[in-house]
C-alpha cells in the first residue's frame, strides 16, 4: 500500500531526471543550442557562482522582506476594508464588482506610473505589490463574513450574545477559512507582482538577478536564478497550503 | 492543485428594496468617481505650485485629449493589432495544449499525481521570469509574445480542465464505455460537454492572464504592440499619452473579461436545469450536469 | 471567365515585376539596440534615402530597449546584426563562446551623456559632488555606471553612486527632490534645458579615461557573417554613407525629430552633441582597456588574449 502511494512521487522524480538526462545529451550532441538551453549539470553547478557574484540568498531575503511588507500592508488595509464592505451593504455592492474587475486587470503595467510618482526604490515595489494583494483579501473577507451560516447566527442570538462576541466567537471563526483563501491568493499575487517589477526595472531582489544575469549573457546562471525563483514560489505556495489545511481540516 | 483565484461579484435581491439599493449603489459609485477625479485634479494643481512634481500627474482633460489623439492615431491601431494578434494566437495555442494535457491528466491518475506538483510549482511562479528563456528560444519578434501568451494561458486552463475531468460523473463515463465509444468520441461526446463550465472558467482566467503576459513581454522587448507603446511614452516622458495608453489597455482588458464572463453566464444558464428549458435542459443533463 | 483569368494573369505578372528587385536584394535583419538617441537614426537614413537599396540590400529594422536582449537576438540568430550595442556586453558574450563579432564602432567615448541639476541647486560642476553627493546612473554594469565612475576617477572625487533607471526615471527623481543629480543622453530631457528647468553640470567628455575608447559597436552573428561576408561588407559601406549623410543633412535631422516626436529645437545641435569624429565606424579602439574593464566588472572571468581580441573584430565586415 505504501509503495503504491509513493509511486507518483517516484514517477515524477524519474520523469524529471529522465528529462534532465535527455536535455544533457541533446546539448552535448549539439541538437539543442547551448546558448539557448544550457546543460542541466552546468545550471546546477552554477549555483555557487550565482551566490558568489549575485548573493542569491541575500536577494532571496530582499524579495521575501518586500513580499512580507506588502502583505502586511495588504492585510492592514484589506481586512478592515473587507469588513467595511460587509457591514455597509450598499458599499459592498458598489465596490465589489469594481474590485473584481481591478483584480483581473494588468496592474503591473502601472509600474512606470509608480516609478514616476514614487521613485525607484523599495517603497515603490512594496506599494505595487500591496495593491494586487489587498484586493482579494478585501473581497474574500466580505465573502467570508457574508457566507456565515444563518443557523450559527441564530444560535448566537438565541443566547443573547453581544454584537462584539457575535463577531469574535461566531462570525470570524466561521469566516476565517474563506478569508485565508483571500490571504493566500493575495500573497501569491503580491510575490508575482514584486518579482515581475524587479525584473522589469532591474531593481530589488530575485527578479533583478535574473535580469542582470541575462544581460551578462550568463545563461547557466540565468537558468539557476530562474530555478531559485521557482523554488521560492513553490515554498510560498506549499507553506500557505499547509496553513490553510490546518485552518480548514475538512 | 493551484487555484486560479476566481473573484466573483454578488447579485443583489429583487423587489422594491432592490430598486432602493440600486439607487444607493449608483450614487455611491458616482460619488466615488467624482471624488477620485476631484482628488486627481487637486494633486495635478498642487504640481503647478511645485508642491508635487508638476508633470507626473497631468490634468484629467490633458489625459482625455491624449486618449482622443491615441484613438485617432493610425499607429495606435497598428500596435493594438500586434498585441491582439499575439494575444489571440498565444491564447488559442496555450488553451488547446492545456485542454489536451488536462484531459490526459484527468484520465491518468498516476501521471496526474506525478506531474501535478511540478505543474503547481511552475504555475505559481511569476511567468515573467521565463522571459529570458522565451526570448532565447523564439527571438525578439511577435513569436516570443505569442509564446509568452501561450505560457500564460496554459496554466489556468490545464488546472481547471484537469479538475473538470476529475469531477465528471462516473456514471457518464461508464455509459460511454458501455456503448464502446472510441477515445475521440469519449472526448467529444462525454468529457467536453461534461466539463464545459470548468473549462470556460479556465479560459476566462486565461484570457485575462494572457493579456498581461503579452503586454509585459512587449514592455521588456518588442518593436510594436501596446506594451511597447507604453514603454516608449515612458522613456520619452510623455506622461499624458502614457496614462492614455494605460487607460485604453485597462478598458480593453475589462471588455475582454466582461465578454468571457457573459459567455460563462450564458453557458451556466444553458446548463442549469429549469422546467421552461425542457428538452434542452435534459440534453444538457445527459451531457454532464451536476458539475460544480 | 477568360477575361477574369487574363486580368488575374496580368496582375500577377505586374506584382512579380514590381517585386522582382526585392527578390534579388540581400536581406539583412538589423536590430537597433536603443531608441530615440541620435545614432539610432543612421540605419533609417540608409533605409529611407535608398542607400541600402543602392548596395542591393533589403534591410529590416527593429528596436531594442537597451540591455542585452538586442545582442541575444543576434547571438541566437533571430537577427543578423545589432546596431549600437554596448561593447562590454559583446566582449562578455564572445568570452562565453557566443557566435558574435564586431564589425565596427558606433561611438567612441561617452560625449552624448550629461548630468544635470535643478537651476537653484548649489552644485555647479562634477567637483561639487565630492563628499558623498549623489551621482546618478542607470543601472549596475551599464554605460552610465561606467562613465560615472570614470568621471569620478578622472576628477578625483568621491560621490555617492545611485542607480535611478533610465532618463525618464532620473528626471522624475531629480525634479521631485529624491536625488541631487540626474543623468540623460542627448537629446532626451533637452526640453527641460530649453525651458530653463535644469542646468547641465557636466558631460561624458569629462570621463577622460573613456575618450577615444569604443563604447558601443555594430556586431553580427558569426554564422551569418561567414555565409554573407560580401553582404556584410556592403552593409558596412552603406552604414558609413548613411552616417555621413545624417550628419550633413538638415532634412534628416527634421525626419529624426518627427520620428520620435521631438522638438526640432532640441535636436538641431545633435551633430555637435555627438560629433562625427567620435561616431565614425572605424577605428574600433581601446579594446585592451575594455578587456580590463570587463574583468574588473566581473563581465568576464579572465582577460581575453591578444589573439582573441583580434579575432573578435572583423572591421567593415572583412576578416581580421
Amino acid at each position: 500500500m505504501n509503495k503504491l502511494h509513493k509511486m507518483p512521487v517516484l514517477v515524477g522524480l524519474f520523469g524529471v531526471l529522465a528529462c534532465a538526462v535527455l536535455l544533457e545529451l541533446s546539448v552535448n550532441s549539439g541538437w539543442v543550442m547551448e546558448i539557448i538551453v544550457p546543460r542541466p549539470s552546468d545550471t546546477i553547478l552554477s549555483f555557487p557562482i550565482v551566490q558568489e557574484d549575485m548573493d542569491i540568498v541575500g536577494n532571496f531575503f530582499v524579495t521575501l522582506a518586500m513580499t512580507a511588507a506588502a502583505t502586511l500592508l495588504a492585510l492592514i488595509i484589506g481586512l478592515p476594508f473587507g469588513y467595511f464592505l460587509y457591514k455597509r451593504e450598499a458599499y459592498g455592492l458598489a465596490y465589489e464588482g469594481w474590485l473584481a474587475a481591478a483584480f483581473s486587470t494588468p496592474i503591473v503595467l502601472l509600474y512606470p506610473l509608480f516609478l514616476v510618482l514614487f521613485g525607484r526604490n523599495y517603497h515603490t515595489l512594496i506599494l505595487m505589490g500591496f495593491i494586487p494583494g489587498a484586493i482579494p483579501i478585501a473581497i474574500q473577507t466580505r465573502q467570508g463574513l457574508l457566507g456565515v451560516s444563518k443557523t450559527l447566527v441564530n444560535v448566537g442570538r438565541s443566547f443573547n450574545v453581544s454584537e462584539q462576541d457575535m463577531f469574535r466567537k461566531i462570525m470570524l471563526p466561521s469566516a476565517v477559512p474563506t478569508i485565508f483563501t483571500g490571504i493566500r491568493i493575495g500573497v501569491m499575487y503580491t510575490l508575482v507582482n514584486i518579482v515581475a517589477i524587479e525584473y522589469l526595472t532591474d531593481f530589488g531582489g530575485l527578479g533583478r538577478i535574473v535580469s542582470q544575469l541575462y544581460d551578462n549573457f550568463s545563461i547557466p546562471e540565468t537558468y539557476a536564478a530562474i530555478l531559485a525563483v521557482i523554488l521560492v514560489s513553490t515554498f510560498f505556495y506549499w507553506g500557505f497550503g499547509r496553513i490553510e489545511k490546518w485552518l480548514r481540516p475538512v | 492543485m493551484a487555484q486560479a483565484g476566481v473573484i466573483k461579484a454578488t447579485v443583489p435581491a429583487t423587489g422594491a428594496a432592490e430598486r432602493s439599493m440600486d439607487g444607493r449603489v449608483s450614487r455611491i459609485r458616482l460619488m466615488t468617481v467624482i471624488g477620485f477625479i476631484a482628488l486627481w485634479e487637486v494633486i495635478a494643481t498642487l504640481g503647478s505650485y511645485g508642491i508635487f512634481y508638476n508633470d507626473v500627474v497631468p490634468h484629467i482633460w490633458n489625459i482625455a485629449i491624449a486618449v482622443f489623439y491615441e484613438i485617432m492615431s493610425a499607429s495606435f491601431y497598428r500596435d493594438l493589432g500586434m498585441t491582439f494578434a499575439a494575444h489571440i494566437v498565444g491564447f488559442i495555442c496555450g488553451a488547446l495544449i492545456a485542454i489536451a494535457v488536462g484531459i490526459w491528466l484527468g484520465t491518468n491518475t498516476l501521471i496526474r499525481e506525478a506531474m501535478l506538483p511540478y505543474l503547481n510549482a511552475i504555475g505559481s511562479t511569476p511567468k515573467i521570469i521565463f522571459l529570458p528563456i522565451i526570448f532565447l528560444m523564439f527571438g525578439v519578434g511577435i513569436e516570443s509574445k505569442m509564446a509568452k501568451g501561450s505560457m500564460s494561458a496554459f496554466f489556468p486552463v490545464v488546472f481547471t480542465t484537469t479538475l473538470g475531468m476529475m469531477l465528471i460523473n462516473p456514471v457518464l463515463i461508464r455509459v460511454g464505455r458501455t456503448y464502446n465509444l472510441n477515445k475521440w468520441h469519449m472526448i467529444t461526446k462525454i468529457y467536453m460537454p461534461a466539463m464545459v463550465n470548468p473549462v470556460i472558467t479556465g479560459l476566462r482566467l486565461g484570457v485575462a492572464i494572457t493579456v498581461i503576459g503579452v503586454l509585459v513581454a512587449e514592455l521588456k522587448f518588442a518593436d510594436g504592440g501596446l506594451g511597447y507603446r507604453l514603454g516608449i511614452y515612458y522613456e520619452q516622458f510623455q506622461i499624458a499619452p502614457m496614462y492614455a495608453v494605460i487607460l485604453l489597455i485597462f478598458a480593453l482588458a475589462a471588455a475582454a473579461n466582461s465578454g468571457m464572463t457573459r459567455l460563462q453566464d450564458r453557458v451556466n444558464r444553458h446548463m442549469a436545469p429549469t422546467t421552461t428549458k425542457g428538452k434542452k435542459a435534459r440534453a444538457s443533463a445527459s451531457a454532464g450536469l451536476g458539475i460544480t | 471567365m477568360s477575361k477574369t483569368l487574363k486580368t488575374f494573369a496580368i496582375a500577377a505578372a505586374g506584382i512579380a515585376v514590381l517585386s522582382a528587385p526585392s527578390f534579388a536584394q540581400d536581406k539583412v535583419r538589423l536590430v537597433n539596440s536603443t531608441k530615440v538617441v541620435f545614432e539610432t537614426e543612421h540605419p533609417y537614413t540608409g533605409l529611407e534615402e535608398g542607400i541600402f537599396k543602392k548596395h542591393n540590400l533589403d534591410v529590416s529594422v527593429i528596436h531594442g530597449s537597451g540591455g542585452a536582449a538586442s545582442l541575444q537576438a543576434v547571438i541566437t540568430g533571430s537577427q543578423d546584426v545589432v546596431w549600437g550595442n554596448g561593447v562590454l556586453g559583446v566582449l562578455s558574450a564572445y568570452a562565453k563562446g557566443a557566435p558574435v563579432r564586431i564589425l565596427g564602432s558606433n561611438i567612441r567615448g561617452v560625449p552624448d551623456l550629461y548630468w544635470y541639476v535643478k537651476p537653484e541647486s548649489p552644485i555647479k560642476s562634477f567637483k561639487d559632488l565630492d563628499g558623498g553627493k549623489v551621482m546618478a546612473y542607470s543601472r549596475p554594469g551599464s554605460t552610465t555606471d561606467l562613465a560615472a565612475r570614470f568621471i569620478a576617477s578622472a576628477l578625483k572625487i568621491e560621490p555617492k553612486f545611485v542607480s535611478v533607471g533610465g532618463p525618464s526615471g532620473s528626471r522624475t527623481q531629480l525634479m521631485s527632490g529624491q536625488v541631487e543629480t540626474g543623468w540623460s543622453v542627448y537629446p532626451l530631457n533637452k526640453d527641460l534645458l530649453r525651458e530653463g528647468k535644469i542646468r547641465i553640470i557636466g558631460t561624458g567628455k569629462e570621463a577622460t579615461g573613456l575618450n577615444g575608447i569604443t563604447i558601443r559597436v555594430i556586431a553580427a552573428n558569426l554564422n551569418w557573417l561567414n555565409k554573407n561576408r560580401d553582404v556584410a561588407k556592403r552593409l558596412m559601406t552603406a552604414f558609413d554613407e548613411s552616417l555621413k549623410m545624417t550628419y550633413n543633412s538638415q532634412k534628416r535631422l527634421q525626419t529624426y525629430a518627427k520620428r520620435w516626436n521631438l522638438n526640432f529645437e532640441d535636436v538641431k545641435s545633435a551633430t555637435e552633441d555627438t560629433p562625427l569624429e567620435v561616431a565614425t565606424i572605424l577605428p574600433v579602439a581601446g579594446l585592451d582597456k575594455i578587456n580590463q574593464i570587463a574583468l574588473d566588472n566581473k563581465k568576464i572571468r579572465e582577460l581575453l588574449t591578444a589573439e582573441q581580441l583580434k579575432e573578435l573584430v572583423h572591421p567593415m565586415g572583412n576578416k581580421p
